[in-house]
């Protein structure tokens, strides 16, 4: 007598939904969007947002971190959850060591760190410096905005190595307040004045930046931080100016930092100008600038042409209380490696160079380059080393 | 039947082609679904269990799995939670346990999830993973002999779908 067989399959698509979901959920987001070109039968896998979210969730499991803040793939619809995965590939498709061009690379690495999404704490600061030092010598701005938001970021979860960044323009504009922010968050977790303010840091897992903000693209075809500028400075308004709200320090003659006692007032006037008075060091007091810029990391303030010196300031809201701060992992064997893998740096057609994040070195490409561009990417190469 | 009482304790199962095999309870217990038939019988029962959806062969090739993972911790409640490992790295003893033709491969995978067996069913569908990733939609088509139902239409349709993504 011959038994019935529920259930015998003889390929792959005749498997139940729920083992083909978890047979997808096993694979890189890039494979399920192949799998539903396959035919009809598997087409589903890419509509579905449970499938995409347990990748955006899983996928950074390896790497052990565990951040505070707000990260939840839960809450995102179908279209957040397949850009969050695709932006995760992104960066870690240089853990096979395999190059990648920095533009994009920015333009992933930003959506994630929008997200609040863990793998923001295993960027190695190093190397972001360095394409940071790159993207301003050649006065690529947009790319200046997004290398330093996500340098930012990363900073703010992890200690930092030495700090690398120099030439600050002390009127900053939107891009170079994130650079003067960058120069803090790193210049401000040295021994010696980490005691004083490391409590007071903001984190990137803990700030809004969906509200910050505003409309984030799902799909970040152009990711430019700067162009939330507008909307940035839109933010500005006499609450969201409250002095109680705020921490603050000032980085001296851009030598020094003083973390700013208490914050008086902050007060935006018809002509533009920030009116500002606070305790610094014991002494009262009052500043009137022109030159203030809101970031998404908070307010930077310059003094003046008259004096090298400018003030950030973040709302105590982001901050936590929780210590810990994430490290970078050094397994080669890990998914999440980041540290020693290489960044291509394409900054115009004509050429590129290759970053290592092991050791901070640019080597060069000997194709398809101007021998003048490969004499300006020694000089970068010469110029960037620790202070 | 006598037995002795340090001898293990074993049980019968009989396979959707009616053959009745015998094996240890530790190791049928694996299987979450015969645990709690098990319990449900009562201790000492020597009803042979029913396995409908499993026949003969693959049924033995389960239980050569469960042989060698019998002492392994017992699963656990978050196994299919997020905390799930997202690494698709499997044992040497398994990979080795999987090169078995496709249909046996995919007549394991729909067993161990008939008898809920989350450490087999991954193991599974990982192998089924790892032969899928990196692979175009063609090779995946050859491998699987799957025919492309798409028409030209809903081909450039997905195409632009995807677009977005495939910018890198």
């Amino acid at each position: 007598m011959k038994y019935f067989i529920v259930n015998k399959p003889s390929k792959l698509i005749t498997l139940p939904d729920e083992i083909l979901h978890r047979i997808a959920s096993f694979c890189p987001y890039s494979t399920v969007l192949t799998m539903g070109r396959v035919c009809r039968a598997l087409r589903w896998m890419t509509h579905d947002p449970s499938l995409a979210r347990i990748i955006a969730d899983t996928v950074y499991q390896e790497s052990r971190f565990s951040l505070p803040g707000i990260w939840s793939a839960q809450n995102l619809d179908l279209e957040q959850a397949k850009s969050i995965c695709v932006a995760i590939e992104m960066a870690l498709a240089s853990a096979d060591k395999s190059e990648m061009c920095l533009a994009k690379l920015a333009k992933w690495w930003s959506l994630l760190v929008i997200y609040s999404h863990p793998l923001v704490g295993v960027m190695n600061v190093k190397s972001m410096q360095l394409c940071l030092h790159v993207a301003r010598y050649y006065g690529l701005t947009d790319l200046v905005s997004d290398i330093a938001f996500c340098l930012v970021a990363t900073a703010l979860e992890q200690d930092s190595p030495d700090n690398h960044i120099k030439g600050l323009k002390v009127f900053p504009d939107h891009s170079e307040g994130l650079v003067f922010i960058a120069n803090c968050v790193i210049g401000l977790q040295r021994p010696q004045e980490r005691r004083v303010l490391r409590h007071q840091l903001p984190r990137a897992s803990c700030i809004p930046f969906k509200l910050l903000l505003g409309e984030v693209p799902r799909h970040l075809t152009v990711c430019c931080i700067k162009n939330y500028d507008e909307h940035l400075q839109s933010l500005l308004s006499p609450s969201f100016l409250d002095a109680r709200d705020w921490h603050g320090v000032y980085f001296r003659e851009l030598d020094r930092y003083y973390p700013l006692d208490s914050i008086n007032s902050m007060i935006r006037d018809d002509q533009g100008r920030l009116a500002f008075s606070c305790v610094n060091n014991g002494v009262a007091w009052v500043l009137n600038s022109k030159y203030f810029t809101m970031t998404p990391f908070g307010l930077v303030v310059s003094c003046g042409p008259a004096e090298p010196g400018a003030i950030w300031l973040w709302r105590k809201e982001w901050c936590c209380s929780e210590g810990s701060t994430t490290r970078p992992l050094y397994s080669k064997n890990s998914a999440v490696d980041y540290i020693s893998c290489s960044i291509k740096m394409t900054v115009s057609p004509r050429f590129s160079a290759v970053a290592d994040g092991s050791n901070g070195r640019l080597t060069f490409r000997k194709d398809d380059f101007l021998l003048e561009d490969a004499e300006a990417m020694q000089r970068v190469s010469e110029t960037f080393a620790p202070s | 039947m006598a037995t002795s009482t340090e001898a293990p304790k074993t049980v019968t199962l009989t396979t959707s082609d009616n053959a009745d095999i015998q094996v240890e309870r530790e190791v049928a217990e694996r299987s979450i679904l015969i645990k709690n038939l098990l319990e449900d019988l009562g201790g000492d029962s020597n009803e042979a269990i029913p396995i409908p959806n499993v026949n003969e062969a693959v049924m033995k090739k389960v239980l050569e799995w469960c042989e060698q993972h019998r002492k392994d911790p017992p699963a656990s409640q978050d196994d299919d939670s997020d905390s799930r490992k997202k690494s698709t790295d499997i044992d040497e003893w398994d990979q080795k346990f999987m090169q078995v033709d496709q249909e046996m491969l995919f007549e394991i995978i729909l067993a161990a999830n008939y008898l809920d067996i989350k450490a087999l069913l991954d193991v599974g569908c990982k192998t089924v993973a790892n032969m899928i990733k990196g692979k175009s939609p063609d090779e995946i088509r050859k491998t699987f002999n799957i025919q492309n139902d798409f028409t030209p239409e809903e081909e450039d349709q997905i195409r632009r779908e995807n677009e977005w993504a495939e910018d890198r």
